[in-house]
Parts: structure tokens; C-alpha cells; sequence
């Protein structure tokens, strides 16, 4: 660093310097003049690390201010509630890696300098989805997840696990309107089947191959509960 | 029988017969609802097997199995008869028995269904062919849409519902 400094006050180097400024000044009348010009160096000096440490700040205040903090909520697409974090991982896919975010108050904290940023979510309980969050959102981005019935009943299927099976029974029946009317469509418009609330909860926790393939495209609710619901087979 | 066979792919082709008098949007529909329906039939088949295979499974426990039975039995009209997939010869057995037979394998069973095709004739025609273990056999199937009533909670609307016909294996 001192080679640097000297070589930008017309040394060759530290050497130089040291050489010139000690050796040389042997007259006495030198003397008062080598000091003035040590001093000037060191002003010089000064300026350079100041200007050097005030551009390194300044570029990372830039950084700082490109990169944002987004808070990543998440919630049910079929009860409209908050999605237990627990529940859920959130990676963010960065330059061909996956980094998990952090949980903050049953929401997950994003940080980073993409102006798209690109989210994948996975669960044992809703199916695994990418979220692309702009760096226009604010403080908070919201995100419905779709709860993967397939996973949660085969899983119960396979382990016989009855009182599960019986559990999301349950909370289906809660969760959808007596009235309502579920439409199987294709190409996200025909309806090519009608199913009332039992043929569609019967349907959803029969681990076949409909509702492997299902994806909800639209849901209707009245006073909190489902009064339409359309999905498509993949 | 109460409810009312209809064949919608008359309804369906009725506009492309008088072609020449209807706008271009109207057949684009009807091709779109075509396509629909074939989707649906060929979905249709494939929930079937699905639900074979967990019938098969000795490991289910049993109110599962009676949901996933039900559950088949929906996907037909009525107690048809078709190829029982279970049997050493291949005998033909009506649904019921078929799945009988389903329930007591002592190991679960895969099914790959392959070639399949819809034949959009009078009456829908499923082709396609079943593979499971050493067997392979090619079978037709109808495949039917039936205008019905259904109860929505305290509604009752007119849909059309649609449900596998009986099996037959072809050489």
C-alpha cells in the first residue's frame, strides 16, 4: 500500500521515498524543506485513503439499496388461512443454487438483489410450486399454495393411517359449502363432469389417478367457505 | 333404466352438419368440446386402473379399500360386465365379481394402459390396450355420457355425468 501511495506522489516506490527523504537531507537548509514536502505527501496520502474508503462506501450503499427484503406469506388456497411455516421450505434460486429462506413470524424472509426472484416451494402437504416475486413488491408478497391431496392420502393409504385420512375427511367437509358445485374442466373452460361436495371429498381423498393429476384453476367462496371450485387433470 | 342415454356426439356434430349455415366460431366450440370429451374418456379409464391397483393392495386397510371400491363402482353406469383382469383365463365376470376378486390378491398389481384411442362413433368406443405383468390384451370399452339429474345441497341440476360401459377383448 505505501509502494502505491509513493508511486502516486512521484516516487518509484517506498524505498525511494524513504531514501530521498532521509539520506538526502543532509544540508541544513534542506532540512525545513524535506519536512514541508513530507507533510504535503501525507495530506496527499490522507485524501487518497479517504476518497478510496468514500467510493467503497458509497458502492455498497448501492448494493444495499438494489437488494430487497420481501416478506413471503403463504396461504391455503382451499380454507383462505394462513399456511403453517412449519409446513413448508422456501429456496431461492440463485445463479443455479438453492438457498433456503429463513422463517419470520410464520412468513419467510427474502433477500436479494434479483429484480425477479425466482422461489420454489416444497412440502409434504401442498404441492411444490414456483413463486416469481418482482422487486417491485413491496414489504409483503402473498401466494396461495394448493394442498396436495395425492401426497397427503397416499401417504395416509400406505400407512394406514385412518385417523389422518378421516382428519382431511373433515376438514373438507368444513371447508366446503353444502351447495357447492365442483366442475372437472378441460382446456380451463368445459365442464366435462359436475360433482356435489360428497362426490368431490370422497374423489379428492381416494388416492387415484384424477386426483394425482388434479390442479385447481379457480375457487368461488361465500361467507368463508367454497361455493365453486374448477380443476383440470395435467 | 332411469336415466337418459343421450349420444352428445350427435348434439355435439349436429352444428358441423349444417356447416354451411353456421359462423366459423361455432365450429371451432364444437371441435374444442370434441377434444374435451376425449380427454375425459381417456382420463376415465386410467382413474379405473388406478383404482384397480389399490384394490390389489394387501397392505390397505380395509375402510380405504371399501372408499376406493365405491369409488370404482361410480365410474360405471351399472354392474357391467367386463374381462376380469384377475382370473387365470381372462373370463368375462360382471363388475362386482371383477372386483371381488381384486380385493383378495395377495400382492398388489400394476397396470399400464398403451395405445389407447377414441372412436367418436354413435356411441363413444375406448380402444387401448392393458398391460399387467405377463399379459397384454387389447379391449374396446364404451364410453358414456348420460344426462341426469344431480343434487347439489338443497339444488338439483341437470348434468351430464360420464361412465365406463361394459368390456370386451379384441383379437
Amino acid at each position: 500500500m505505501l509502494d502505491i501511495f509513493c508511486k502516486w506522489i512521484g516516487y518509484a516506490g517506498w524505498e525511494e521515498f524513504v531514501y530521498r527523504n532521509t539520506t538526502v537531507a543532509t544540508p541544513e537548509q534542506e532540512v525545513p524543506i524535506a519536512l514541508s514536502a513530507i507533510r504535503n505527501k501525507r495530506k496527499k496520502a490522507t485524501v487518497i485513503i479517504l476518497t478510496v474508503t468514500g467510493m467503497l462506501i458509497t458502492i455498497s450503499a448501492a448494493l444495499i439499496a438494489r437488494s430487497h427484503n420481501v416478506m413471503v406469506c403463504l396461504k391455503d388456497k382451499y380454507t383462505q388461512k394462513a399456511v403453517e411455516a412449519d409446513k413448508v421450505s422456501l429456496f431461492l434460486l440463485e445463479k443455479g443454487t438453492k438457498k433456503k429462506l429463513q422463517q419470520k413470524d410464520n412468513c419467510f424472509l427474502l433477500k436479494t438483489a434479483d429484480q425477479n426472484a425466482l422461489v420454489v416451494v416444497e412440502s409434504p402437504y401442498y404441492k411444490t410450486d414456483t413463486l416469481s416475486i418482482a422487486a417491485n413488491y413491496s414489504d409483503t408478497a402473498e401466494f396461495e399454495l394448493q394442498p396436495d391431496d395425492y401426497a397427503m392420502m397416499l401417504r395416509a393409504y400406505m400407512n394406514g393411517n385412518v385417523a389422518d385420512w378421516n382428519k382431511r375427511r373433515r376438514q373438507l367437509g368444513e371447508i366446503i359449502s353444502n351447495d357447492a358445485i365442483i366442475q372437472e374442466v378441460m382446456f380451463d373452460e368445459i365442464g366435462v363432469e359436475f360433482l356435489n361436495k360428497e362426490e368431490f371429498i370422497n374423489k379428492v381423498t381416494t388416492p387415484g389417478s384424477v386426483v394425482k393429476n388434479m390442479e385447481v384453476v379457480e375457487i368461488n367462496y361465500k361467507e368463508g367457505m367454497i361455493i365453486a371450485l374448477k380443476f383440470i387433470q395435467k | 333404466m332411469k336415466t337418459l342415454l343421450i349420444c352428445l356426439v350427435l348434439l355435439l356434430t349436429l352444428p358441423a352438419l349444417s356447416q354451411q349455415t353456421q359462423p366459423a366460431h361455432v365450429n371451432a366450440v364444437t371441435a374444442k368440446n370434441l377434444r374435451a370429451y376425449e380427454a375425459k374418456a381417456e382420463a376415465k379409464v386410467k382413474e379405473f386402473y388406478s383404482y384397480l391397483e389399490l384394490l390389489t393392495d394387501p397392505k390397505l386397510n380395509p375402510d380405504m379399500k371399501a372408499q376406493v371400491r365405491k369409488e370404482t363402482e361410480k365410474l360405471f353406469e351399472d354392474n357391467q360386465m367386463l374381462l376380469n383382469l384377475f382370473s387365470k383365463k381372462l373370463a368375462y365376470a360382471p363388475l362386482k365379481e371383477m372386483l371381488d376378486t381384486a380385493v383378495t390378491q395377495k400382492e398388489k398389481r400394476t397396470f399400464t394402459i398403451s395405445n389407447i384411442t377414441v372412436i367418436k362413433s354413435r356411441v363413444w368406443m375406448l380402444n387401448y390396450t392393458v398391460n399387467c405383468g405377463t399379459y397384454s390384451i387389447k379391449v374396446q370399452q364404451p364410453f358414456l355420457m348420460t344426462e341426469e339429474e344431480k343434487q347439489f345441497g338443497t339444488t338439483t341440476r341437470k348434468v351430464v355425468s360420464t361412465y365406463l360401459g361394459p368390456m370386451r377383448e379384441l383379437q
